[in-house]
């Protein structure tokens, strides 16, 4: 029981000063995929760690509060993993250093806990908290690699019709106003095409029961079952468009 | 490897009740709301589309905790038959589910929330229409169900690998590799349910690891919106986690098989060397199918479809050749009765086989070009949870009962229930593969003819399978009202 | 492809399946053997079961590697930019027949699914369009007329109404 605990305490031991790597460094520039790994390489130590020193006898029946602890244990080392170009101890190398300790206790104690649960569930555990890292580092804080440009993707869909950038040269001769664009694509469906209302009420005569001001708060803070739009969908430039056009229903 | 003390089994029972009854008691109003839904897609009444799409994550995530949680019973009470096993744990776990189903409860019912169980990012959070709090209330109600299934399967895990001397032993390694030797030594390999109950630990755990690391993405990026996440990547987490979550129902429900089915016949089934193949099989492609899903996402490398092609064929034949040919050979010429337990269980194979050749067919990828996300999907897995998981468990209630009272169902409730569920259960599921190969896409509120008429024979025939499931119902209360039967099983 | 003949399939495998397996539950079930005469035989028709699907299984996963629709887009094919958002689409009005065409196909906000429908109003082909990535669909349309579009996977609370379409002459 002895050798293996004494090996864990001293693989703990490395983990722990390769956490505090950042202190001597100061802040490092690196991908947010290779600090997930890096982090994941953290994890392997700390768990091995904690399962080395969670050995137990088996005999006894454990408290069941070590497997919820387990399983909790790679949960609290992803949070501590929030995608560092946002994270708050990213900023210093003393906060960073802090959030790889934090990182290393995480994945110590997913070990720990799931081998003081039952033998061999450690190694689960651990490789539970490890897996999460890896699989992070993939998708976690990190922006698509063929990322398409926003204006690329706006622009046309405001176009019903407009075959991309191909056709662009060709406008059709009535153009409708903006808001009345915004109106087809995102409020007819509930509404009517012409605010004669569908499954939504109708907006025909708005214009009485709210004035523009009033219209627009009702679009960018609407109750359910309507559709929050405003900011994800519509800009504010948008959303007054289309509270211009609905008035004139 | 000295094995514990195996737990009472007064107490393991105990567990197994609470899990069943609650996975069927929320199974029972799951039914009514698809019920309500499938009603307003015929037009017989209308629900807001922002109301079905919220009762339709509410029923998808649902039924698949309740066939989750009457499987992990099941199992439970299977497993500490063997070994001794800490109820403390798996009422720990269950309280995990509760929480989960309470937190998933307050973001649908105040909150409407309505991004479906399986949520694609950045769907939770783009042009949504409920409150931001809502989809904080899902996502943790849904982590804290998958928490709850990790703890149940480490605790199984631990378990096996304390009573068969590692993992080696629990997949009865040496037992298919020196198979002479094994048996010269007198060893025994596991029965053939702890394959179902070690399966299930481990595929749980690598995929509630996966659903876990997409769900704290999602729970970062809800808590802060400058988070980035990679929508395919979070497509392939989701789907990982979800496909392997509702798959793995079908392999603990068919502990029921091979538990209840020898029960029935009075027969014998023991663990073979093709049984233990299977279940390595089995192991592997369930976790690595869920590229199926990710066919339509031409992104995504083509090998791996290829990979979710191979392993969804192959995971067909673990089940055609050893489980249901295997339950098919038990109960051939064994002058079995036909009570409500046996019938349950038996017909639960063809549900199995006929909702997976469905699956099968989807998962060709020249078919699935036509066949995805249309109503076929739900047409597969209504076919393969509703006439195959529900059976098997209510077989398995039913078996259980049936032993305790040394009473069974009179012709007249069997073939009530027999109608219900099953001709109902047809013309249910015939009216999503009809509408299905039609092209009608699924999660529809309101769906393109032909799917209104088909939602219409559906609906009759779900609200069949209902009274077919309430004669069920009224059976199972009365068997276990009976006194206990003297005479030993 | 066509899905009729799919569904056809189907019912087929469904048939045998009820048959086959209620046929061999109920035969002479009262009619006992021994469990060991069973298996004794079973095990030997296991043997040609397990053959059989085996050659099935590959052999269908080796026919359907010509039928994939993940053929590389042409540089000098006609690309047409779709663009999906909540809860339209971006699409051309007009499309060539008969020439092969590439269907650029992202989205402006959450995932969406472009499913072209046939005159007719069967599935003609589907990709899934996805915000920050572009899937390239490559097609060549045979036959003239009005195709709709429809969106193939759950974007909210208009997912049903999210529809588009064009001519192809």
């Amino acid at each position: 029981m002895r050798r293996p605990r004494v090996v864990g305490l001293v693989v703990l031991g490395v983990a722990v000063l390769v956490a505090g790597l950042p202190l001597l460094r100061g802040p490092i520039e690196l991908p947010v995929t290779q600090h997930h790994l890096l982090h994941a390489a953290l994890l392997v130590g700390a768990a091995l760690a904690g399962v080395l020193c969670g050995r137990r006898d088996a005999l006894r029946r454990a408290s069941p509060a070590w497997i919820v602890l387990a399983m909790i244990a790679p949960i609290l080392a992803m949070l501590l993993m929030w995608p560092s170009a946002y994270s708050f101890f990213e900023q210093h190398p003393a906060g960073h250093a802090f959030e790889h300790v934090g990182i290393v206790a995480c994945g110590f104690l997913a070990g720990f806990a799931g081998e003081r649960f039952a033998a061999g569930v450690g190694w689960a555990t651990g490789g539970s908290a490890v897996l999460m890292a890896l699989l992070a580092a993939f998708g976690f804080g990190v922006a698509p690699p063929t990322a398409v440009p926003i204006a690329a993707v706006a622009e046309p869909s405001l176009q019903p019709g407009a075959s991309g950038r191909r056709n662009t040269g060709a406008s059709s001769p009535a153009q409708p106003s903006h808001g009345a664009m915004i109106y087809a694509t995102n409020c007819a469906v509930c509404h009517g095409t012409a605010g004669e209302g569908v499954s939504g009420p109708s907006l025909k005569d708005e214009r009485t029961r709210k004035n523009l001001r009033q219209t627009i708060e009702w679009i960018e803070n609407p109750a359910p079952p309507m559709p929050k739009f405003y900011p994800a969908v519509l800009t504010a430039a948008d959303v007054r468009a289309v509270a211009t056009y609905v008035q004139t229903l | 490897m000295k094995p514990l003390s195996v737990t009472l089994p007064a107490i393991g029972l105990r567990v197994m009740w609470t899990y069943i009854a609650t996975g069927l008691a929320i199974f029972l109003l799951m039914l009514l709301v698809g019920i309500s839904m499938r009603g307003s897609q015929a037009g017989w009444w209308t629900i807001e589309p922002g109301t079905f799409y919220s009762l339709l994550s509410l029923h998808g995530i649902g039924m698949l905790t309740a066939m989750v949680v009457a499987g992990l019973g099941t199992l439970w009470y299977l497993v500490s038959r063997e070994t001794g096993l800490d109820a403390r744990v798996a009422y720990l776990a269950y309280a995990f589910f509760v929480a989960g189903v309470a937190c998933v409860i307050v973001s649908i019912v105040p909150g409407h929330y309505g991004a479906l169980w399986s949520m694609l990012y950045p769907l939770p959070f783009t042009g949504t229409y409920w409150p931001t709090w809502a989809t904080g209330a899902w996502l943790v109600g849904t982590a804290l169900v998958m928490l709850g299934f990790m703890i149940w399967c480490g605790q199984i895990l631990g378990a096996l690998l304390a009573r068969y001397g590692g993992l080696g032993g629990v997949l009865a390694v040496d037992y298919v590799l020196h198979n002479r030797a094994f048996a010269k030594l007198d060893h025994e390999p596991p029965p053939p349910q702890i394959f179902a109950a070690a399966i299930t630990a481990i595929d749980g755990l690598i995929a509630g690891t996966a659903g876990l690391t997409v769900g704290v993405a999602l729970i970062v990026r809800w808590l802060d919106p400058t988070v980035a996440i990679d929508p395919l990547w979070a497509k392939n987490l989701t789907y990982l986690f979800g496909h392997t979550f509702a798959n793995l129902t079908m392999y603990m429900a068919v502990a029921g098989i091979y538990v209840g089915l020898p029960i029935c016949t009075r027969r014998a089934y023991h663990t073979s060397v093709p049984l233990v193949l299977a279940w390595w099989g089995t192991l592997l492609f369930v976790i690595i199918a869920y590229f199926h899903h990710l066919y339509m996402d031409f992104v995504q490398a083509e090998s791996l479809k290829l990979v979710g092609e191979l392993a969804s064929f192959l995971a067909a034949i673990p089940v055609v050749v050893i489980t249901v040919y295997g339950a098919v050979l038990l109960v051939h010429r064994s002058g079995m009765r036909w009570t409500l337990g046996s019938m349950f269980l038996f017909t639960g194979l063809i549900g199995w086989v006929v909702g997976g050749a469905a699956a099968v067919l989807d998962s060709t990828i020249p078919f699935n070009v036509d066949l995805h996300n249309t109503l076929w999907v739900p047409a597969h897995f209504h076919t393969y949870l509703l006439e195959g998981v529900v059976l098997f468990t209510l077989g398995w209630v039913f078996v259980n009962l049936e032993q305790r009272a040394g009473a069974s169902s009179g012709a007249l409730i069997r073939w009530l229930a027999g109608l219900g569920v099953f001709g109902g259960g047809a013309l249910f599921v015939l009216g999503f593969y009809i509408a299905g190969a039609a092209g009608v896409p699924r999660r529809y509120a309101v769906e393109p003819p032909p799917g209104p008429y088909l939602a219409g024979i559906a609906t009759v025939g779900a609200i069949l399978v209902l009274v077919g499931l309430l004669v069920v119902a009224y059976e199972a209360l009365r068997l276990a009202r009976l006194p206990r039967s003297e005479v030993a099983p | 492809m066509s899905s009729g003949a799919v569904f056809g399939v189907f019912i087929v495998i469904a048939v045998i399946a009820i048959v086959v397996i209620v046929f061999l539950g109920n035969y002479r079930l009262r009619d006992t053997l021994p469990q060991a005469s069973v298996t004794a035989r079973g095990y030997v028709i296991r043997r040609y079961w397990l053959g059989l699907t085996l050659v099935v299984a590959i052999a269908a996963f080796i026919t359907t590697l010509s039928y994939l629709p993940y053929s590389q887009p042409r540089i000098q094919a006609r690309h047409y930019f779709v663009v999906a958002r909540q809860f339209s689409f971006g699409l051309p009005k007009v499309v060539p027949l008969g020439t092969p065409i590439v269907f650029d196909v992202t989205s402006a906000d959450v995932n969406h699914g472009f499913g072209i429908y046939t005159p007719s109003g069967n599935v003609f082909a589907q990709v899934q369009a996805m915000p920050d990535y572009v899937n390239h669909l490559q097609v060549v349309f045979t036959v003239a007329g009005h195709y709709s579009v429809r969106c193939l996977e759950y974007c909210g609370i208009a997912h049903a109404a999210m529809q588009g379409g064009f001519e192809v002459r």
